[in-house]
Order: C-alpha cells, then structure tokens, then sequence
C-alpha cells in the first residue's frame, strides 16, 4: 500500500514537470507561432540530444552519490580527439572508436580516483576538468581542428527519414539508462550504493567495481555527446564544452535526482533536458535578453527543487 | 611511539613543508642572468597580492565548506559585485563608503538568498549556490549590458572617487594593500574560528548537525550567517578585484568559486565538514599562488599550468585522505 502511494508520487512529480513543459511550449506558441514549426522542433531535439545524453550518465552519477565536473572538459576533448583522428586518417569508425576510448579511460581514472584513491568526487573530477581543459589546448595550440570526411560530420548533422541522427542516437541512450536502472541488478546496485555505502559493502556489493563503471558509462555518454557536439559545429574546439556539466547536473536535478544520492530516475531528467532546452529556445524566440534567460534559468531551478522537497513532504 | 608521534607531526603540516619545498624549488630555479627572480621583494609581493583575492574569497568558503556545505556562486558575485560597485561610482556618482557598502549589501543579499533558501526551505546548498551563480551572472550582465565598465579616478561626472584607488595601491611602493586587507581578515577569522563560540560551533554542526541542533545550537541562523559572511567575503575581494584591473567586468570571477575550493581543500579542509582551519587555507592559496608565480616566470605554457594545478589538488587531497585512516 505505502509502496504503490510512493510510486504515485514519483510519478506524479514527472507528469508535474510535463505540465509546466506543456504550459511552457503554450505560452511561447501564442508570443511566438513559429516556435511549434517542424523546423523549431527538431531545433529543441536535436538541442537537447547532447545534453540528455550525457545527463543520463551525470543522474547515475549522482544517484550513486557522486559527482563529474569534467563533463564539459570531457565533451570537448573527445570531439577533438574524434576531429583530429578523423583529420589525419580520414577513417570515420577509427575517429567514433578514439574518441570513446578517450571517454572510457577519462571515466575510468576518475573512477578510480574517486573509488580507489578514496577522493571526493568533486575534488577528483575538478582536477581532471583542469587537466583536460590544459590538455585541450595544449594540444591543439588553441587553434581550431577541421576535417573532410562527409561522413563524420553527419553524426551530429545527418537524418534518418526526417529525424535527426542525435535524436536517435539518444533515444537508444535514454533506453539504455532507463534499462540498466530499473531492470538490471547492475541499476540495483547504484541505488543501494548512493543509498548507504556502507550497507552495500557489508552486504557483498563490490562498491568499488560499480563505482569505477558508473564513472565509465559517465565517460563514454560524454564523448558520444561530444562527438555530437564537434560534428555539429563542423570544427573542435578546445573551448567547447564550457559548463556544459553545469547543464547535466542542473537537468538531473530538476529532474528530481537527489544530490545526496540513492535517488533519481533517468526519466526525470530526460523530461528536466526538455524543460531546460524548450525554456532557453523559447526565451531566445521570444527575443528575452540573454541576460535575464540567464537569471531566469537560476529561479526556475530553485523553483523545481522546491516543488521537490514539497512532494517529498506530502 | 616516539616514531608514531613524528610521523603524525608530518602528516600534520605535509602542507606546510609542501609550501616550504616549493619556495626553495623556486628560489634554487629561478635564477635568470645571475639575478634571482623569484626571491625579488617585489615579486613576492606580486605573489601576495596575486593570493588575496582568492584568498579572502577562500577565508569564506572554509567556513561554507566546515559547515558541510559548498558555495558556487562566490565567482559570479565577484562579477556582480565588480561591476555593481564600479556602475555605481562611475554611473550614479555614489562615494567611496557608500559605494563599499552598497557592495557589501549586494553581497549578503545574495548569501542571504542562498542561507533562506538552504535552511527554510531545506534545499542542498549544491543547488541554491548554483543557481544563484546564474542569477548574479545574469543580473551583472545585465546591469554593465555585458560590457566591463573602465574606472578612472578623480573628481567630478563619470569619475569614481581616488579613495577607491587606494585598494590597488602599495605602501612604500611595495607592500601591496590587497595583501593586508587579507592578512587582517585572515587573522579576524581565525581568531573567530578558534576562540569563539560560533567558530566552536561552526564545527559542531559540520561534525554533526542533529547532535548540534539537539544540543542547542541555532543550526539555521549561523549557517545564514555563514552564507552571508562568505559572500560578503567575495564582495571585499571582487571591489580589490576592480580596482586592481581599473574596470568592473560582469564576466569576472568565473571560476574563482573552483580556486577557492582548491585552496581550501589543500589547506586540509574536508569537503565532508567539520574539519578545516583558516591557517590551512592561507597555506593552500599560497602554495596555488606561488605556483602560479614560478610556472609564469619560468614562461611555462598557462594551458600547462592548469594541468599542473590539477595534479596538485589530486595529490594534496590524496594525501589528506591517507591521514584520516
């Protein structure tokens, strides 16, 4: 009984948050008609492609208690990693393969930084936000990185049918979350360690390995949104990216994840990327000084964690 | 035993000889035509003064982060701020003192926000902070139209008041004012954070909060003091900061929330609360200070010296959690 009243409310909060996305998207149509058009709409998805895709990383992430700062730093270094392979051997399955390599190794140490070497999260992939953002423009002198291959720019810009290739890329990413949280153990797992660590020690769950591959999928996540974030832009640059981790963990908390862990759903923060993406596009139709859309952004965060809070009381 | 005793003593002040071995590293490499520039008088004031913006900002955040919380939003309330008070003096004309204290306004209405938002209405500090770092980025552009705003001194329309200079000026042509405003500071907190009740009691809630609140400890009101001070905090640091570049930029300050936390968690605070000390992050903005220093005047890369900051901080907080063990 208590079990099915708590799952109402979880819901609950999810459709909340589709209402005020739906009052939103009314709201902008009637200041501006050519906000529904097919050309905005795909704008929004295919907006919202990257940070979805890596948000459903950054909510396990949080969900098991931690943190990753070095998203942003991350997007930007395997879109260039990706750029410059495919520049030099203009192999479109050698670029993907590098630039998710970079993802895993990337996730993987600030895994185990974090697991092993017993670090903050936050002190952990701050450091590694550093190195990388250095790295960038080390190796890349600041200057930009362009390549030929058609083919590697259609990951970010190409379709299928009318649907953009992004948007179907995070579909399957969405799936996939949704997935591993809710039918696999592995998911399981990430609640009972953000829950209580010591607990899932105790009782047999190796917390270090999950730890370690949470921040792995966080990696990879990050460098196939930042492939699509360099093959939309047509060039990489080592000052892509900036706050973009900011834009994930704002997502996954408006998305009811709770920054203390063991709770969040990949849904709530797919629906928190939609009202963030269809706030900012609208404001920027709309023709709302960037100014206040960034003043606006802060209060609406605010707001939905209250409404959270507020839920969680009832 | 006696072994014991020595290696803990180590372990206590590994930040402190960290510091020590980094200056002699760059007093023995520094030397450039027979000259030592590193150990000039003048140099090392540069480095004071390079360490007091973010170290006020720091003597805040150690307190923020005792507590067991974090504040995000420092960085853009130094953009806020820098640009409020310069708009304020340039635009409306507003003297010296009412120009600090309007600033210092600015700052605990934004701490103010956050302590409400944090203790009232029970929402993590992570959040509030950083959607306040928004909210005062956006307002500082906003209010500058997101240009920086140039300072000139003197008398008269369009002019800030030459008291004003005088937070970018050295006494005796070489002791830089940034420096001892933060050497003041500094000493005020620690002399709060050791010998007082609230710096006692600071610790008490980082340490434990319900046995705190159940002890009797008003856990709501200090920590919106607390948010207050710190922002107050980076609003002292952010008037230094306009003054030392002759404009109040709304795009100052980012990241400045980061080096703050660095400072700190190289100084030996625990981002887990309950555990840090205001010596301790003197000496860690000066390790990231001097740092900064050696690796400029030994013309390193600065894309290399982020790197080399961000091994720092993994290896200082790395041999922090060896000694909680």
């Amino acid at each position: 009984m208590r079990e099915k009243k708590k799952m109402d409310l979880g819901s609950l909060r999810e459709l909340l948050l589709i209402g005020v996305v739906i009052i939103l998207c009314i709201i902008w149509t009637i200041m501006n008609p050519q906000f529904i058009s097919m050309n905005n709409v795909t704008n929004i998805l295919r907006q919202g492609s990257y940070t979805a895709i890596a948000a459903v990383g950054m909510t396990m992430v949080i969900i098991i208690g931690e943190i990753d700062l070095s998203a942003g730093s991350l997007i930007c270094a395997s879109g260039l990693v990706g750029a410059m392979v495919c520049k030099s051997t203009n192999n479109v399955v050698l670029a993907v393969s590098a630039a998710l390599l970079v993802g895993v190794v990337v996730g993987g140490s600030n895994g185990v930084l974090c697991a092993v070497g017993k670090l903050p999260g936050f002190i952990a992939t701050l450091a590694s936000m550093t190195v990388l953002r250095g790295l960038a423009y080390i190796i890349t002198g600041g200057n930009s990185v362009v390549w030929t291959n058609e083919a590697f720019t259609k990951i970010g810009t190409g379709y299928v049918g009318i649907v953009p290739i992004p948007v179907i890329i995070m579909l399957v990413v969405i799936i996939f979350g949704v997935f591993l949280t809710s039918k696999l153990r592995f998911g399981r797992y990430i609640y009972a360690v953000g829950g209580n660590m010591e607990a899932s020690r105790w009782s047999g769950i190796a917390v270090v390995k999950v730890k370690i591959i949470v921040y792995m999928i966080m990696g990879v996540l990050t460098s196939i949104a930042g492939l699509i974030v360099v093959t939309r832009l047509g060039s990489g640059q080592p000052s892509a990216g900036q706050n973009f981790e900011m834009d994930c963990i704002t997502a996954a908390v408006v998305g009811g994840t709770s920054m203390s862990g063991g709770r969040g759903k990949i849904i709530g923060t797919v629906v928190g990327v939609l009202l963030l993406t269809v706030l900012t596009n609208g404001m920027t139709l709309v023709g709302i000084n960037t100014y206040w859309q960034q003043v606006f952004k802060g209060i609406i965060i605010v707001v939905s964690v209250l409404a959270d809070t507020h839920t969680k009381k009832n | 035993m006696k072994t014991d005793q020595t290696k803990v003593l180590i372990k206590k002040m590994q930040s402190v000889i960290a510091l020590i071995l980094i200056f002699i590293v760059a007093s023995v490499i520094c030397v450039q035509d027979g000259k030592n520039v590193f150990l000039d008088a003048r140099n090392l004031m540069n480095v004071l003064r390079a360490v007091s913006e973010n170290g006020i900002i720091a003597i805040g955040m150690t307190m923020i982060l005792i507590l067991g919380d974090i504040d995000l939003s420092v960085g853009s309330v130094v953009g806020l701020v820098s640009t409020g008070c310069a708009a304020l003096m340039v635009w409306n004309g507003l003297g010296f003192i009412p120009a600090v204290l309007a600033s210092l306004l600015i700052g605990a209405a934004f701490g103010f926000f956050n302590g409400i938002c944090i203790t009232k209405l029970k929402l993590q500090a992570f959040i509030v902070t950083l959607a306040s770092m928004n909210i005062a980025r956006g307002l500082a552009r906003f209010w500058a139209n997101g240009v920086g705003i140039p300072l000139t001194y003197g008398k008269g329309e369009g002019l800030a008041p030459p008291q004003f200079e005088v937070l970018q000026m050295r006494i005796n042509g070489l002791i830089p004012v940034p420096a001892i405003i933060f050497l003041i500071l500094l000493l005020i907190f620690h002399f709060i954070m050791t010998r007082t009740r609230f710096g006692r009691q600071l610790y008490a809630i980082g340490g434990n909060r319900q046995a705190s609140y159940l002890a009797g400890i008003n856990v709501d009101r200090i920590k919106l003091f607390t948010f207050m001070l710190c922002s107050m905090l980076a609003s002292v640091a952010a008037m230094i900061h306009a003054a030392q570049i002759s404009q109040g930029g709304p795009n100052e300050g980012s990241g400045y929330e980061l080096n703050a936390v660095a400072a700190c968690a190289i100084g030996g605070t625990s981002l887990a609360g309950g555990k840090g000390t205001m010596l301790g992050t003197l000496i860690g903005a000066l390790i990231l200070g001097m740092l900064d220093n050696v690796l400029g005047l030994k013309g390193v890369n600065s894309n290399l010296q982020l790197m080399v900051k961000g091994f720092l901080i993994i290896i200082a907080v790395f041999m922090q959690a060896e000694r909680k063990e």
